[in-house]
């Protein structure tokens, strides 16, 4: 029993951790971004694809819960229907984790990440953003076909790709800053 | 089952492979033989075409050292320049990347002599 209460604490803490992450870069991405978004789902440049990808690299299928729950809280006053932001919701923190398994599968990058290199993590980056633009868009058509628009498929790919480069180069300044500071240098 | 102990080795192993990402393509120490001896004759601003570089060294077949002039172009640190009178001839130039590389090499000497 005290085990069991110890997993789900546990879990609730990374669930809870993906959540807060995926509200604290979305509201980050508003501040700095928002002038350049073409509507509600979709921006040039979108810094939360980062921590989708982050969560699900550490986190595995806590932070699809994690990032349904942020997801959800973030779609709040952007969609028509409470269904509507169950479905965005679910596609916003579905497809991450298939992309990243897929991807791991076919780079063959087993399970703890070891002997993951910059070429595959970009590799997956590059994978996970293609199925976010593609899963929302074949959403955004079935729901309005007639106002559909195809090259607001780019525009998301190209949001989340750079947003994912965005937060991983900002991970690695932060790691050297800490690294500077506590006088360690990096493991190879 | 949320294991701390593999989300840390997970941890580790990720930022390892972000901290390559911010980092010069590693070189092999072939690769870093290659590039001292071609900054031997761009420090002197000379121009050094293929061949030339081909037999700059009595250490590496020629054919080997052309494999790896193409593995430095492929990761940046060189490009081939055709000479304007005769397009048969391709100098090879150091890039920024390589240029870069050498003021950092050069910074780690003095913090190391210091």
């Amino acid at each position: 029993m005290n085990l069991l209460t110890a997993n789900a604490k546990n879990g609730a803490l990374c669930i809870g951790g993906v959540a807060i992450a995926w509200l604290v870069f979305f509201k980050l991405n508003f501040l700095f971004f928002s002038t350049i978004e073409k509507s509600h789902f979709i921006n040039w440049v979108f810094i939360p694809a980062g921590v989708r990808l982050i969560s699900v690299l550490l986190f595995d299928e806590y932070a699809i819960v994690g990032l349904f729950i942020g997801a959800l809280i973030t779609s709040i006053g952007m969609t028509t229907s409470p269904i509507e932001a169950v479905l965005i919701s679910l596609i916003s923190a579905i497809n991450p984790y298939l992309a990243i398994k897929l991807s791991k599968r076919i780079l063959k990058v087993n399970m703890t990440l070891g002997g993951l290199n910059a070429k595959q993590l970009i590799t997956m980056s590059f994978f996970a953003a293609l199925f976010n633009c593609l899963s929302h868009n074949v959403y955004f058509y079935f729901v309005d076909p007639e106002h559909y628009e195809w090259y607001s498929c780019v525009s998301m790919f190209t949001g989340d790709f750079t947003g994912i480069l965005i937060v991983l180069y900002l991970f690695a300044f932060i790691l050297k800053v800490i690294r500077k500071a506590v006088g360690v240098s990096p493991q190879k | 089952m949320a294991n701390f102990q593999q989300i840390y080795q997970k941890f580790l192993n990720l930022a390892s492979a972000v901290e390559e990402m911010s980092e010069f393509p590693t070189l092999d120490p072939v690769e870093q033989k290659m590039l001292s001896l071609l900054s031997k004759y761009w420090a002197s601003k000379q121009k050094i075409t293929v061949v030339e570089a081909m037999h700059m060294t009595s250490d590496i077949s020629t054919s080997t050292v052309f494999r790896y002039l193409k593995k430095l172009r492929t990761k940046g640190y060189i490009e081939l320049i055709v000479d304007e009178l005769d397009n048969r001839v391709k100098y090879v130039s150091a890039t920024p990347l390589a240029d870069s590389y050498f003021n950092k090499m050069g910074k780690l000497m003095i913090k190391a002599a210091s």
